[in-house]
This record gives structure tokens, sequence and C-alpha cells, in this order.
């Protein structure tokens, strides 16, 4: 439910706008200049904003379509990343977002033409890319407001040679099932054992819902992947992840999957810094604290057998070529 | 602590009453306390409101951050005398600049937005209230406390058709002590609120005692609590570590307690 949406003036005719409005009458709407005057303000708290966060309707102006991080893909030798929102619904707290933005308000950019146009002009001239979506939000998750999937499908059906991942952690397949299944375009859950899940992932669909999304996508034809990212420690972990792979890979077909990937809990220092102010009785936050590959994280022993464990247990169940490993540092 | 900020006398009486504050002699501004709220009559204009507040601020400064309200009245196109809202917008033109109050709870009256203005307006050619403090009030306190805890309520004291000429202090006192128990709702939703940042240590004591037999450096100090902390989050309600500090200097101290961290970050359930 959203109680309140900011608009920039200038796009305040948008059909987008005028749509999204539509659908929440009773929110108090409130005109702005640019969405920083609300979002970027210092001296808001994350923590606070996110048991009420207010929608904020914005114009993205430049850098539409950005490089990822080195060390991110899965397979492609040109990976690009693009956020139309952010911020997400679901409040997990291991996420790097609490920690990088002054407020925890959903900001939508409506314009999603620009964003389609640099999309189609870097198809153009480059071969082997994958674009990733959900780095800054969930890809699915606000769908109902955003019709971000429903949108984006159509691009990358004309664009079949580029991939696409939408990242998420949503049972709401509705715009997938009203869509012919694409071979390039992915739809990649994140997955942590149960118990990680009740802990950290607040508001998010329970991992025995996102299993069932899987197996109904892949039931439908689409390309699935499986993020075990992030991985978290404790004393439990090799029964956590061991249990999650059996519960996900009873159900999963391995020979329909496109990939799968992984990465230790990390953060950069200075969103651990905020995060640690934010939650300074949070366990998780205690327990990865220490600083290694420029990064927050567990301690580095723990952290590699962490890894080895999780990673092996994995292999047993997939093909290496279908693997993907995050790295850092 | 609660701080409210008004302009006015008659607009802090059915305040004070309300609250039940007391008047603190020899302030440079007039201050009424209880161990509720403070409120502190300002004066009018934004400078006088953005002043009061630092004053509040370097008063009774804390680790917590407070709650702030500036009430008062203002003035509007056409609503009706009486008209209360809760400000979700502040523009000053004079100035530039616009503030946007992060309203997180269900609000007991209506939100509307404001314009400060350095002289009484009597045009209104916007849809906005009009009145003098906000936009001071609201730079200054949103620098002491979380922006989610600084709010504006305001009262409408007059319109194109009233005027302002004729108006009464003894309405003015109307106006706003009809408006007493939103006042107080809103300052309860603030409460709650703020209630759920509070995080106390338990290892102060701990702490105290070491720094009283060690010599830590600034930096070794900050240490030393960051380390704590993660010990009490790790093994919460166990209390400080049993461990033997016949050790020299501080150093050797950080030393063991990282240790100790080390190994609970080892066992994290």
């Amino acid at each position: 439910m959203v109680h309140t949406i900011y608009i920039e003036e200038a796009i305040s005719e948008h059909p987008r706008v005028q749509d999204i409005c539509d659908r929440f009458p009773k929110a108090v709407r409130i005109p702005c200049g640019r969405y920083g005057e609300v979002f970027n303000r210092r001296s808001q708290n994350f923590r606070l904003q996110k048991q009420w966060p207010a929608l904020i309707l914005a114009n993205k102006h430049d850098h539409f379509v950005l490089g990822t991080p080195e060390g991110y893909g899965i397979g492609s030798s040109r990976n690009y990343y693009f956020s139309h929102m952010l911020n997400c619904p679901y409040d997990c707290r291991y996420c790097f977002l609490q920690g990088m933005y002054q407020s925890a308000h959903y900001v939508l950019f409506v314009n999603y033409e620009d964003f389609q146009f640099e999309v189609d002009r870097i198809v153009n001239i480059e071969n082997d890319t994958c674009f990733f979506t959900g780095y800054d939000c969930d890809s699915l998750a606000f769908e109902s407001v955003t019709s971000f999937t429903a949108d984006f499908l159509p691009l990358f059906q004309k664009n079949s040679a580029a991939l696409f991942e939408l990242r998420t952690k949503s049972v709401n397949l509705k715009p997938l099932l009203a869509h012919p299944p694409l071979p390039n375009v992915i739809v990649a859950y994140s997955l942590t054992p149960a118990r990680i899940g009740e802990q950290y992932e607040d508001k998010a669909p329970p991992l025995r819902r996102r299993i069932e999304a899987i197996k109904q996508l892949q039931d439908y034809g689409w390309p699935v992947g499986l993020r075990f990212d992030p991985i978290i420690f404790n004393s439990g972990y090799r029964e956590d992840y061991t249990r999650l792979y059996e519960e996900v890979f009873s159900v999963v077909d391995v020979q329909q999957l496109h990939s799968a990937s992984m990465g230790p809990f990390r953060l950069p220092k200075a969103v651990h810094e905020t995060v640690v102010k934010l939650y300074p009785k949070e366990k998780l936050f205690a327990a990865a604290a220490y600083s290694h590959g420029g990064m927050i994280s567990y301690q580095e022993e723990i952290e590699s057998d962490m890894l080895k464990f999780c990673e092996a247990e994995l292999l047993k169940r997939i093909p290496a070529d279908k693997y993907f490993p995050c790295r850092y540092g | 602590m609660v701080y409210i900020v008004v302009a006015l006398s008659c607009e802090a009486r059915p305040i004070v009453k309300h609250f039940g504050l007391k008047a603190v002699p020899g302030e440079v501004m007039p201050i009424y306390e209880s161990d509720y709220a403070t409120l502190i009559v300002c004066g009018i204009g934004k400078l006088n409101a953005g002043t009061a507040a630092g004053w509040l601020e370097g008063r009774n400064s804390s680790l917590t951050p407070n709650i702030w309200m500036n009430v008062g009245v203002c003035g509007h196109r056409n609503l009706p005398q009486g008209t209360g809202s809760l400000v979700h917008k502040v523009t000053d033109h004079a100035l530039g600049k616009t503030w946007y109050p992060s309203i997180l709870f269900e609000t007991p009256c209506v939100t509307r937005s404001v314009r400060t203005v350095n002289s009484t307006e009597k045009e209104f050619q916007s849809e906005d209230l009009y009145e003098m403090e906000a936009s001071g009030f609201i730079n200054a306190a949103m620098r002491f406390s979380t922006a989610e805890l600084v709010h504006c309520f305001k009262i409408v004291s007059d319109n194109l058709s009233t005027g302002i000429q004729h108006l009464q202090l003894s309405e003015i006192e109307e106006f706003v002590a009809a408006h007493l128990e939103t006042l107080s709702d809103l300052i309860e939703q603030l409460k709650e609120i703020r209630n759920s940042l509070s995080h106390e240590s338990e290892s102060s004591q701990f702490i105290d005692s070491l720094l009283t037999r060690f010599h830590f450096t600034t930096y070794e100090k900050h240490q030393l609590v960051k380390i704590m902390r993660r010990i009490e989050t790790l093994a919460p309600g166990v209390g400080p570590p049993d461990l033997n500090f016949n050790t020299p200097g501080a150093g050797d101290v950080l030393k063991e307690l990282i240790r100790h961290v080390d190994s609970l970050s080892a066992r994290v359930s």
C-alpha cells in the first residue's frame, strides 16, 4: 500500500504517472522538483522509512545503462545493468541498498523508453551482451504498479541475441505467464535456506513459494537461474545449505536450468558502517565485520570454508558449465 | 524529549496548559517545560524559529534523536478559519529551498504544503498555507534530529474573506486549543517511532571500568566501544566477557577482546 506519492512536476502529465496515481486514489500526492530533493536529503532514517515507504515518480536523465562490476556475469562477454527503480518492498537485512541510500522510499523512473533506446543502441553495436535488472530493486516485486516486465519483454523479444536477467524473490508471475517464453530472458531467483529467510528476509515470499514459482516457470518454458547470493554463515550452515539444495533440486529441472551463481555475504566498508548504525544489535553485521578483498565480510577462513562447501554441494547437483561464481576483490 | 516551537504567546498558552508545562525563569526566550515536553516561544519569523530550535538543542542536547514540532497559525486562500493541517512540504522561495517532512504514520488530519514568507501574506496566489516560521524551524531541527521526527502543524487563522487585520489574539488561542487532541495524537505516534530507535548498551559499566583501569587513546576507545557492541550482539544477555586482563596496556586488552569476538563470530547461530 502506498500512502504518499511524490511526483516530479515535469512528468506530472506522463501517462505512466497518471496510470500509477489512478491505482492509489487515496494516496497524498506531493509535487517535487527533482526526486533527489526527497530521496537524497541527509538526516533521513532508512530503517524508519522502510516501515512506511512512499513512492517517488521521477524522470531519469542520463546513465540509463551501466557496466556491471567486474566478476559479475553469467557467461556473456559484455555485461550491463539498469535500474528502472531504486529500493524494493522486501526488507532483507543483508541488502546493501539500506546502507547505500539515504531513503527507503521507492523511486520509479517512468521514462522506460529512454532505457529501451539505450539497450537498443548497445545491442546494435555490441555482440554477446547481457543486461541485468534487479540490482537496485526487485525486478518483479512491484510489477502490479510498474508493469516493468510486461513493458520490457517485447524489447528483448526483438533483441533476441542479448540476454536479459530479471532478478527477483517475487512469486507474481502474471506478466511472464501472459507472454510466450523467451529463450534469452532469464528469471533468476535469489534463494536462501528457509531458516535464514525467516530470520533475514522480512516481507519476501518464503522459500517454498519461490520454489513453486520456479517450477511453474520451468513448466511454462521460461529459462530460470538460481542465485545463491548472499551465502549467509551460521554454525549450522552445512545442514542449512544441504537442505536448501535438496529442496530446490527435488523440484528444479537441471536440464532446463539456465545458470546458478553464488557469492558470500559482503558489503562495501562505508555501507557496512551505515547499516551497523541503523541496526546496531544485528548479529549478521556483528559476525561479518572483517575487511578483506575491499569488502567487509566474514573471517577469511570461515568465508573460504563456507564457499568451498556450498560450491562443492552445488556442483554435485548441476554441471560445472552452468555455474558462475560471483567473485569480488 | 519533545520540543515544541511556537511564534506567539497566545499560540503557546493552550499547549502549556494542556501538557502541564511550567515556565523556566531566566531563559533568553520564554521556555516552558515538563518531563514530557519543552516549549519555546520564539517570536515571529524564520530567523527566530531557527534560533529557538538551535537554542533548545544546545540547552538539552542528547544522543537519542528528539521529536520536534512547530505549531502555529497560518493564512490560506479559502480554507475556513480553524482548519488544522500537518505539513508535508515546506517551500521558502526567498531561500530557494524546499523540505519534505517524512510522514511515517496514519495522520489524524489532512496534510498540506506550506510556503514560508518574509512578511504577512494577503494575496494567497497558490493553494499552499502561508506562514513565517516553518522553513527556519525545519532547516535547523533537521540538523539535530532525523527528518522523520521533525514536523509542522499549522492552523488557518485567516483567509481572503476574513483578512488578518481584525484577528484577535484570543481567537488564535482558541484555534490552537481546538487541535490539542490532534497534537497529542501526533506526538504519541512520533514517540512510538522514536522509541524504535533506542539501543541501550549493556556494556556501559564494563567499558567505563576498562577506561578507568587502562589508558586508551581516542582511536582505541572507539575500537573498544565497537568491539563491545559486537560482543553484546553476538552473546546477548550474557554480560561482559570473563577475561583476565593482567596485561600492561589498552592495546593488549583490545587484542583479548578481539580474540573473544572472533570466537563468537565463528559460532554465531
